[in-house]
């Protein structure tokens, strides 16, 4: 899977390729819109991250470029303006998504994931993890083939700690997946520990290995190991 | 006061000081021409006196009334003088000021002292008069004055009050120009054209310091970012000790408490300036049922009964406001209720009321309004929640209040 990543804050692209580089994505950095432009022209690629300040130019430039170029890549804009207007303009352009800054790079690889899954599967893909299968074109869980009952928030988690495996996520990157920027409660951290309590005894009565592992006591881990 | 009042104290100041100096001046010369008509008068009788005596041969009897002319025989003939004289006049029952000239009269070989006595006016009268008169045009020019001020003030101030009426309307969230028209008075039009160029200068620095305070906000997202994903990624390595990851992850969400403090901050400096303008008329009711959908992990966790009433409602406001409004109320209720607690929600032409058990405020309800005010030392709060849906409900013309009732906190945002 290749990336390109058009982001001139070196200090967030290195943080950003390194983490997906570990995802064992191909990840390409640029830092201006020019350089950008040309590689769009010239490459193909499964996903772009745009961030809309740039330099030389504006972000949402780019989204229009690739989409006269007909390019089948994932759009995601990553922008500091967390302005309503610009999200919907970007979305309207036909970016995928919009992540606005600070995010956690948890949660861009989870929407990445899903970007990718929507465009090159059309959703028709399944994501295993040993004796787990998640259908996303469903929102279904099966374990050993056996379907699991979940709640909608429940499936959100197990997908979230699925795309983020082997990652230790703190409940902060996880209550902010669940609810979005609205649930600022210390209350919500708690009862993440509720809704991972409940996942687990789900997947552990299916007859699932127990995979949520807690880290140092303030973040979960999902792994094999 | 008035600046009519002000005119007509000072003008009645200053008429009483020309007044009192321009009526001394007035009775000195006025005694003095009185003097010498006086005098002349007397020289005149004198004259009469000797031409008589030369024509008739004889003294003309002595009178005794107004100007009193009388004889004495003396040895020696005596020198001419002129001299005031208080004289006691009976009918008057008083003593007067007269004139006096005594003159020798020679007359059949014999020398006589002729006096002749011209009464003046008494000082005291001529005093009382002069007042008199004076304070009589004084209180013309008052009344003079003041009857044309208010019969045209109306009429020369029109186009102040027009003006004053304009600041007092002036908006500073609308950062706009006032537009004031021409005025022919020369201190009006000169007024109307500073004000003109002082809103213009507060409407720039407004407009200069709102995008400074967006850009300084949104450069300080990039750096946080950083923070943040350079300690997301730091967590992943091998090894790491206990502490040392709580250490990361600390970093990490203070870095994302300061995030949401910006932004928060950037919302209400937006709602500030009226960037939320746009109103639309929406369905408040869904906007509430929707919201307590949200909420519903945490009301179930901590076992909170919701008690809800929603009538129907709609409401003519900024989308996003709207939204604002009850996600931060409804958060509050939840925060301060203690588990298995109450929340009452009522929704009705009134407003929208949001009523949760808990224990009295540390502070007055005054404080809890302000920016920054927490009620706990919480450090996942920003302190600013209840002051952003104060902030929009004063930009709305909306009001919000606070009461204490049974146990309850009762907030009531009214539309």
């Amino acid at each position: 899977m290749k990336i390109l990543l058009v982001e001139d804050e070196t200090g967030l692209s290195d943080s950003i390729s390194s983490y997906l580089k570990q995802e064992g994505y191909l990840c390409e950095v640029v830092k201006d819109f020019k350089s950008a432009d040309e590689k769009i022209e010239l490459y193909q690629y499964d996903c772009i991250l745009v961030d809309i300040n740039l330099p030389d130019g504006n972000g949402l430039n780019l989204v229009k470029s690739l989409k006269r170029l007909k390019s089948q890549a994932g759009i995601i804009i990553i922008s500091a303006r967390n302005a309503v207007d610009d999200k919907i303009e970007g979305l309207d352009l036909g970016a995928d998504d919009y992540l606005s800054k600070p995010f956690s790079l948890a949660e861009l690889n989870s929407r990445i994931k899903s970007v990718l899954r929507r465009r090159k599967f059309e959703g028709n893909d399944e994501i295993l993890f040993n004796e787990i299968t998640i259908k996303p074109s469903e929102s279904t869980v099966y374990v050993k083939g056996v379907l699991l009952t979940l709640t909608k928030k429940e499936y959100d988690l197990i997908l979230f700690l699925i795309n983020n495996k082997n990652r230790v996520l703190t409940k902060e990157t996880i209550a902010e997946h669940l609810w979005g920027d609205d649930m600022d409660m210390a209350d919500s951290y708690d009862f993440i520990y509720t809704h991972i309590k409940n996942l687990r005894k789900k997947l552990v009565e299916k007859g699932s290995e127990d995979y949520v592992k807690t880290a140092y006591g303030m973040g979960y881990k999902f792994s094999a190991e | 006061m008035k600046l009519l009042t002000k005119n007509t104290l000072i003008l009645l100041f200053v008429a009483l000081v020309v007044f009192s100096v321009g009526g001394f001046i007035f009775y000195t010369q006025l005694k003095n021409i009185m003097n010498e008509e006086a005098i002349e008068a007397l020289y005149a009788k004198k004259h009469e006196v000797e031409q008589y005596v030369s024509e008739n041969h004889k003294l003309p009897e002595s009178v005794s009334f107004e100007e009193l002319l009388n004889f004495t025989e003396s040895q020696a003939p005596i020198k001419e003088c002129l001299s005031d004289q208080l004289i006691y006049i009976q009918t008057e029952e008083e003593e007067l000021p007269y004139k006096q000239l005594r003159f020798n009269l020679q007359f059949e070989g014999k020398n006589y002292i002729c006096t002749i006595s011209s009464s003046l006016l008494e000082a005291d009268d001529l005093i009382e008069t002069i007042f008199k008169s004076f304070a009589i045009i004084i209180i013309l020019l008052i009344v003079v004055f003041i009857t044309i001020n208010f019969l045209f003030s109306k009429v020369i101030w029109k186009s102040f009050f027009k003006t004053l009426k304009q600041i007092n309307d002036y908006e500073i969230e609308k950062h706009q120009v006032l537009a004031i028209d021409k005025n022919s008075t020369k201190e009006f039009q000169q007024l109307n054209e500073a004000i003109v160029k002082m809103t213009q200068k507060i409407s720039n620095d407004f407009n200069n310091l709102k995008s400074f305070t967006e850009n300084a906000s949104h450069e300080l997202q990039t750096p946080l970012a950083i923070i943040k994903n350079k300690t997301e990624v730091l967590l992943q390595t091998e090894g790491l000790t206990d502490e040392h990851a709580i250490q990361i992850i600390e970093i990490n969400q203070t870095a994302s408490r300061l995030s949401k403090l910006n932004q928060t901050l950037l919302l209400m400096s937006k709602i500030e300036n009226n960037q939320f303008s746009i109103i639309e008329t929406l369905n408040f009711t869904d906007i509430v049922t929707n919201k307590l959908k949200q909420f519903e992990d945490l009301i179930e966790m901590k076992q909170i009964r919701v008690i809800s009433s929603l009538a129907n409602l709609q409401v003519n406001i900024h989308p996003m406001l709207a939204d604002m409004i009850v996600s931060n109320l409804l958060s509050n209720a939840i925060k301060y209720t203690a588990e298995k607690g109450e929340i009452q929600l009522v929704l009705s032409s009134e407003g929208f009321k949001v009523s949760n058990q808990g224990k009295a405020l540390k502070a007055g309800a005054d404080k809890l309004f302000a920016r920054f005010y927490k009620e706990n030392e919480d450090a996942t709060s920003t302190g600013l929640g209840l002051a952003l849906v104060k902030q929009i409900a004063i930009i709305n013309k909306h009001s919000l209040n606070y009461d204490y009732i049974n146990n309850y906190h009762v907030f009531c945002y009214s539309f």
